[in-house]
């Protein structure tokens, strides 16, 4: 075998010549040696402390150096270096496949080996290391012609049993783990993991089995490409389990085939002016790569932190939705719970001024009738609380109908006039001088809100007026009620709506006042399409309430007169 | 219907109250001054005196001390004081001279004073039913030959209820938890069956769909008595037509559920009679 008798030139970094038997080798060798490379740099990179992302690294690296071993002994020219590489190959085939048995035995136990295992799976390499570069690897070596046939001695043949026993070990840790693995999730992802490993062991037997039975290494070359099927299962896995971006690794893996295909220019370039101009393509790829690598890692993380932000905000709020769930549901206990004694309360108190236990004397019947008031005044607060616990389980019920606004409201003002005359309060009622559409309302409730805002407005007006305006325009009917009252600092009129909120200026004036009039109104006005809002100029100066029902309610279809009787039920 | 002699100068309160207790089904006559009070009272048979104490050419007092004092008025005009005065002195003399009761003006909205006066038109005449009942004592109240089982777990409200309901002239058999109650309802016959819902032992809901199963007992009518009524078993209950009338237990007083029974047996007994016919 002389290189020029077989017409050998000189391999570039020993593996880029012509001597190849066919140009097919260096794709089915360094296309998955690519993709490995950085599949297995970037999962080792995702978690450097985690166990199983380094023994994947490791079967990567090793499997780079068998590749490279391997495209050595096929592209050299010269002798020794076949010799050598082919020799040396022994101790990375079989590295291969006792890291793959590491590697499911860690990825199905989720833990590390023993150091008793350890030292049992790496007894086979004893008699590699005594005999390497003996006769018992190489036996035999064919000088004669050109086709670089050697004979592998008993070495490979023990290799090769050792190598059929770890996978038969393999099958048996991946049986035991179905078994074991019963959640779907767990399982798909065994089921993944386990076939890409046995693909790729089957795949890279391949070569070496229909190598030497048939003596046509181009078909042994195609089992090479199960590597990365191997690797793309574990990025499946890793991708669909283990929650990381995608986008990373495939920038990743573009940028560096990129550098590498460039870089790969140089070995085929004959002129200089060539050479400079992929040179400066080089360093571009390069530092471009870099940047667009760093700003995508830069991206990603700033999404995962916004991504665990949000998601603890999410626990937050689910908390404080619980808490308020609480809260409300006290409310209703309570509630309900009060209700007993002021049951008994009215009873008995109606009972007695009835005379059912006999003659009352007039001045006891005069205070039970103030008992029997102030209990009804401790009932409607009651209902109110409950009202309360009711908006928020959904369970208000609506009574529409299609009737004018403007009697309603007046009605409503009717039942104030004589509280205004008693504060020396003008109470006024402006109605507009065109005829208003009829609205899709529940009366009962809009009454509730509106009489709430006129008697929130004299309660807390000392002297001045308070005035009732409707009106309308764009589609959008108003009732607006104004007052030179107290007025509404700019902070309180953020959360007034809120429940159980009452201002500062409120308190220091009446000590009673539940605080809901206002979140009522609020969630009454929603649910016909509404909405109630305030204006005031600050602490003082008097405000203006503003409710706003829309023409069309939007909470109710149009035409269709049955709607009204079914929600009202 | 129920004639009130409204005493009130200010006419435009007048009208207020006028147009709401005309909406209720009152008769209602205006005297703005003390004088011209006086002089319809003699004219007219009212029921009730709705009585301003600030008013024109007499007080309202002085108006309170004739009709009471002069035998030409009937005894038996109600006369409710209706003011803006609640000092204890005034309320304290206005019953000496023989006020029926008070209505504060500000207290109450108009729709609240016409719902005040009729719970006192009720309350007077449940009084004299019971003063003549009483009279007759110890007389047991007049029988109605009903039976009325009531199932309730609280025992103040059984004893409240139930007594109201024998005073009425109902027997009336009470049972404190749910089994028990459906087990006197199967043993016996009732003509009406009031229960509660929320209670231990057998839920009021499962009393009546297990009653609804049988023959014999499908038609027994039912009053439901509750405290949660917008619990949606009970809406669906009621919707269902299997219950014929639920009450709110805070809304209720034992005589309007007594007047509910009333009215029931009453409605039941009209076209009974027609089919007879």
């Amino acid at each position: 075998m002389d290189p020029i008798i077989c017409g050998w030139d000189t391999a570039k970094l020993l593996i880029f010549s012509d001597n190849v038997f066919d140009p097919l080798i260096y794709y089915s060798h360094l296309g998955p040696l690519l993709v490995a490379f950085v599949v297995g740099i970037f999962v080792f990179l995702t978690n450097r402390k985690d166990l199983i992302n380094r023994i994947l690294l490791s079967i990567v690296l090793f499997f780079c150096i068998w590749i490279f071993f391997d495209l050595v002994l096929w592209a050299t020219e010269k002798n020794e270096f076949t010799m050598f590489f082919w020799s040396a190959m022994i101790f990375f085939d079989l590295l291969i496949y006792s890291t793959a048995l590491y590697f499911i035995h860690v990825f199905i136990k989720q833990r590390d080996l023993s150091f008793f295992q350890k030292v049992l799976i790496s007894l086979p390499f004893i008699p590699l290391i005594f005999f390497s570069f003996t006769r018992y690897n190489i036996e035999f070596f064919d000088f004669t012609n050109c086709d670089r046939d050697a004979l592998e001695g008993i070495l490979w043949s023990y290799t090769y049993a050792i190598e059929i026993l770890y996978t038969v070990f393999i099958f048996i840790e991946i049986f035991f783990g179905f078994l074991k693995a019963r959640k779907e999730n767990k399982l798909k992802r065994l089921l993944v993991v386990s076939s890409g490993v046995l693909l790729f062991l089957i795949a890279f037997s391949w070569g070496n089995i229909a190598g030497n039975w048939t003596d046509d290494w181009t078909v042994g070359q195609y089992g090479l490409f199960g590597f990365p099927i191997f690797v793309g299962f574990l990025t499946y896995a890793i991708v669909k389990f283990k929650a990381f971006d995608i986008k990373l690794l495939g920038v990743q893996a573009l940028i560096v085939s990129l550098i590498l295909l460039i870089g790969s220019q140089f070995f085929f370039i004959k002129t200089t002016i060539n050479f400079i101009l992929t040179g400066i393509t080089f360093a571009l790829a390069v530092g471009f790569g870099w940047f667009l690598i760093q700003s995508v890692k830069q991206e990603v993380r700033r999404k995962e932190e916004l991504q665990k932000i949000s998601d603890s905000l999410a626990v937050t709020n689910e908390r404080l939705k619980e808490l308020d769930n609480v809260k409300s549901e006290f409310i209703s206990i309570a509630s309900h719970q009060l209700r007993t004694p002021l049951t008994a309360i009215k009873g008995y108190v109606s009972l007695l001024l009835e005379g059912s236990y006999g003659k009352v004397p007039m001045p006891i019947q005069d205070v039970l009738n103030k008992v029997y008031t102030i209990n009804n005044r401790l009932v409607q607060l009651v209902e109110n609380l409950l009202n309360v616990s009711r908006i928020e389980a959904g369970r208000i019920q609506y009574n529409f109908e299609r009737i004018q606004l403007e009697p309603l409201v007046s009605e409503i003002v009717d039942t104030f006039v004589l509280t205004a005359k008693k504060k020396n309060l003008t109470l006024t009622l402006n109605l507009p001088n065109y005829v208003l559409p009829k609205l899709t309302i529940d009366p009962n409730k809009i009454k509730e809100v509106v009489s709430n805002l006129i008697d929130n407005s004299l309660k807390y007006t000392k002297e001045g007026s308070v005035s009732v305006s409707v009106e309308a325009s764009n589609g959008i009917a108003r009732v607006v009620i104004s007052d030179t009252g107290i007025g509404i600092s700019r902070d309180d009129k953020v959360k007034l709506f809120e429940k159980f909120i009452r201002t500062k200026e409120t308190t220091s004036m009446f000590v009673s006042g539940s605080g809901l009039g206002l979140y009522i109104g609020k969630s009454f006005m929603e649910a016909h399409g509404g909405k109630i809002r305030v204006e005031s100029e600050g602490v003082g100066k008097g405000s203006q309430f503003i409710v706003e029902l829309p023409f069309v309610n939007p909470n109710v279809k149009a035409g269709v007169s049955g709607q009204f009787s079914m929600l009202g039920r | 219907m129920v004639k009130i002699l409204f005493v009130e100068d200010d006419f435009f309160i007048v009208e207020i109250y006028k147009k709401k207790f005309e909406a209720s089904g009152f008769e209602v006559f205006n005297a703005p001054s003390g004088k011209a009070a006086l002089r319809e009272a003699l004219a007219q048979r009212f029921d009730v005196v709705l009585l301003d104490l600030v008013i024109p050419e007499m007080s309202g007092m002085e108006v309170l001390r004739e009709l009471r004092t002069n035998p030409e008025y009937p005894k038996e005009l109600k006369i409710v004081v209706f003011s803006n005065l609640s000092s204890t002195e005034d309320r304290a003399e206005c019953l000496r001279l023989g006020a029926s009761g008070f209505v504060s003006k500000t207290e109450f909205s108009p729709s609240e004073v016409v719902s005040e006066l009729n719970r006192f038109l009720r309350q007077w005449s449940e009084q004299e039913k019971n003063f003549t009942r009483q009279e007759k004592s110890p007389a047991e109240p007049a029988k109605i030959g009903k039976r009325i089982l009531f199932i309730e777990d609280e025992a103040v409200f059984v004893e409240m209820f139930s007594k109201r309901l024998r005073d009425e002239g109902y027997e009336v058999v009470t049972k404190h938890e749910g089994i028990s109650g459906l087990n006197e309802a199967l043993k016996s016959d009732f003509d009406m069956i009031i229960s509660d819902v929320v209670m231990p032992g057998m839920d009021g809901r499962e009393i009546i769909n297990r009653l609804k199963e049988i023959e014999e007992k499908k038609y027994t009518p039912i009053f439901v008595l509750s405290a949660l009524l917008e619990d949606e078993h009970l809406k669906s209950l009621v919707a269902s037509g299997l219950v014929n009338r639920s009450f709110l237990k805070t809304y209720i007083t034992p005589s309007e559920l007594v007047y509910a029974v009333n009215d029931f047996f009453k409605e039941k007994k009209k076209p009974k009679i027609e089919e007879s016919k």
